[in-house]
């Protein structure tokens, strides 16, 4: 009996040895993910017919453009900044607080960030890992290591637990699963915005069919003003559109033109409504708005440190970000 | 930029230097289990049943938990996917789950104590789980939020990658393995009642993998802000606690005070542990100021778990 025993001992230290050859990681390989998400998708995706055609700004920029990866911005100019804004040849960042009465005795403080550059290559994307990877990072070390002159949180990607979800990175495709019920932001080649309400599908079709290229899209919204036009929040939007949240969004005011406002109240709970945040900026002259992740995710990163009440200790690490960079640097 | 699993440099074939910590993990656990029932036939044939029957039931069990519960696998869940095991993508809980079943079906085959079975295999899982921790250190797993804290990032227990530096929570997650292995033999030698030496690593492992499962950052197994071990090493330990304190107020004479007070103060740390997550994700205190907060709420339940367990050894050994 103890011969047996002693083989059955052997044959499960034997076994053991196909574990090398079989178990790569605990974690879900980020390319493996990428394919079977593009192998399940590609075989639900539909075709269209219908087009659609977006007017773009054409940009002549008078520097070398950044090229279209993730590669970081040009070193800035610190005599370029000062308390409140940024300057050089290629970008303006001016940035201002103001308080705002938002309901009785309820006072919020708004972070807007207006942003001018010289062509589309300046308005990018970085992310803490591998595209498709749940790494995370800090925004604020993100923006330093890219150079950027004004970041801000994106939708934090990674955090999404559905993954269906349309998302480009520097025209890198991560996911193309439009999500039926998430409002999408394209930013295409000359950086403009278009919003695609509760993702439409034909519509995100027409618009690649129509020579557009995809080169940051993010799913997450509400869209907050389309084409000009003040949107009615849906009222079952996800995230509390009707609670008094901070909340971060992204717009775009003329060709290359752009605003970034950040809500925050006065505790880190306090905020306004999203149809609040679209008045916002459609009061600030915003032709397309966006909502992107609020709450401790909303971050806003200028020369090293946040305009806006957050300290380290607090920032919340995230997958990516949204930002803006120089030209004009060595 | 980021390796997602170092393959090992050997010509013709690919092995993964976690795969590899993994089987180093087992072979260390098997010949535990071994060493530790050899002295008694019929465990020593239930340990050979063990370790037979956990490679494969851990295996299964770790790749089926992970599948179902992670969100990121969720939409290309398909039995080919699910079969296709080289993507990665394991649940360290279902493999233990996975080997505490084997232990169980083992006593049974060999006509062995199963709760006694269980007991010789705590020590043995906490071993393996050393090198399965350390292997971690070969992949994307087992890392913090950014730190903060200046000493902490110019430390070895720090990791820096191009933007932030990251604690390497696998290393205290292997030396808390290690120090629960040798507790576990220390408690098996003193000849305690059948159970509780599996008690007491469901209690402490539950506890302590809790606060490790917080400090973890990596994106596994996570629903949105809801990491799924954290939530299932939380149930691990209140159940153990539960099933103590039910046991102890079934014990005549065993006093009903510390198993009330136990359940009662379970149930109250279990919210302020989702509070201080909360704390440590948006407060701008200290994050080792809220970590040690952490520990002083999960150090109550682990206390009155052992007190428990303390006592239960006392009046269950006697009767």
């Amino acid at each position: 009996m103890k011969k047996t025993t002693t083989l059955i001992l052997a044959l499960a230290l034997l076994i053991s040895l196909a574990l090398p050859f079989l178990v790569p990681s605990g974690a879900l390989l980020d390319e493996a993910n990428y394919h079977l998400l593009e192998e399940r998708w590609q075989k639900e995706e539909d075709s269209s017919a219908l087009s659609w055609l977006i007017p773009s700004a054409a940009a002549q920029p008078a520097l070398e453009p950044l090229p279209m990866d993730f590669s970081p911005g040009r070193p800035l100019d610190p005599a370029g900044f000062t308390a409140e804004s940024y300057e050089d040849e290629s970008i303006r960042v001016q940035l201002e607080t103001r308080e705002l009465e938002a309901g009785k005795q309820h006072v919020v403080r708004l972070r807007i960030a207006t942003i001018t550059i010289t062509d589309p290559s300046q308005l990018r994307t970085a992310t803490a890992g591998k595209p498709a990877s749940s790494k995370v990072a800090l925004v604020s070390s993100m923006a330093q290591k890219h150079n950027a002159a004004l970041a801000l949180s994106a939708n934090y990607l990674s955090h999404d637990p559905v993954k269906t979800s349309f998302e480009y990175r520097m025209g890198v495709r991560i996911r193309k699963k439009p999500n039926r019920i998430k409002d999408l932001l394209i930013i295409d080649e000359n950086a403009d915005f278009h919003l695609f309400i509760k993702s439409n599908a034909k519509e995100i079709e027409a618009f690649e069919d129509a020579g557009h290229t995809i080169v940051n899209a993010f799913t997450f919204g509400p869209a907050l003003i389309k084409d000009g036009v003040l949107l009615t929040i849906d009222k079952n939007y996800g995230y509390n559109p009707h609670g008094k949240e901070p909340r971060l969004a992204i717009g775009q005011l003329a060709p290359l033109q752009y605003i970034v406002v950040l809500v925050e109240g006065l505790s880190s709970r306090d905020g306004v409504t999203q149809q609040e945040l679209a008045q916002i900026l459609f009061d600030l002259g915003a032709i397309q708005a966006f909502n992107l992740d609020g709450g401790n995710s909303a971050t806003l990163v200028f020369n090293g440190g946040y305009y806006q009440d957050k300290t380290k200790s607090n920032e919340r690490a995230q997958s990516d970000m949204i930002y803006f960079a120089s030209l004009a640097g060595e | 930029m980021y390796e997602d699993a170092v393959i090992l440099p050997v010509p013709g074939a690919r092995i993964y230097a976690y795969g590899l910590m993994l089987a180093l993990g087992c072979w260390l656990a098997i010949i535990l289990l071994w060493r530790l029932s050899s002295r008694h036939e019929r465990l020593s044939r239930a340990a050979a049943f063990t370790s037979l029957l956990a490679l494969p039931m851990g295996f299964a069990l770790a790749r089926a938990m992970y599948c179902l519960l992670d969100s990121a696998f969720q939409p290309i869940l398909t039995l080919r996917n699910l079969l296709n095991v080289h993507t990665g993508g394991f649940a360290m809980y279902g493999a233990l789950l996975g080997a505490a079943l084997a232990a169980l079906i083992g006593a049974r085959l060999a006509g062995a104590n199963k709760m006694r079975m269980l007991d010789l295999l705590s020590p043995a899982l906490a071993a393996f789980l050393v090198p399965a921790r350390l292997g971690e250190g070969f992949t994307t797993l087992g890392i913090s939020r950014p730190l903060t804290t200046s000493w902490l990032t110019d430390s070895f227990l720090a990791s820096r990658d191009a933007y932030d530096s990251y604690l390497r929570t696998y290393l205290l997650e292997a030396a808390t393995a290690l120090i629960l292995a040798v507790f576990l033999i220390r408690m098996l030698r003193r000849n305690v009642k059948e159970g509780l030496v599996f008690s007491s690593f469901c209690l402490l492992y539950g506890v302590t993998q809790t606060l490790m499962e917080s400090l973890r950052y990596d994106g596994h197994l996570r629903y949105s802000f809801v990491g799924v071990q954290q939530v299932l090493y939380a149930a691990l330990f209140a159940l153990t606690i539960i099933y103590l304190a039910v046991r102890l107020l079934k014990t005549p004479g065993a006093g009903k005070a510390l198993p009330v007070l136990s359940i009662v103060m379970t149930a109250a740390i279990l919210p302020a542990i989702v509070g201080i997550e909360f704390l440590i994700d948006r407060s701008e205190l200290g994050k080792l100021f809220s970590y040690g907060l952490y520990l002083l709420a999960l150090a109550i339940p682990g206390a009155l778990g052992i007190l428990m367990l303390k006592k239960g050894d006392r009046i269950w050994t006697k009767s």
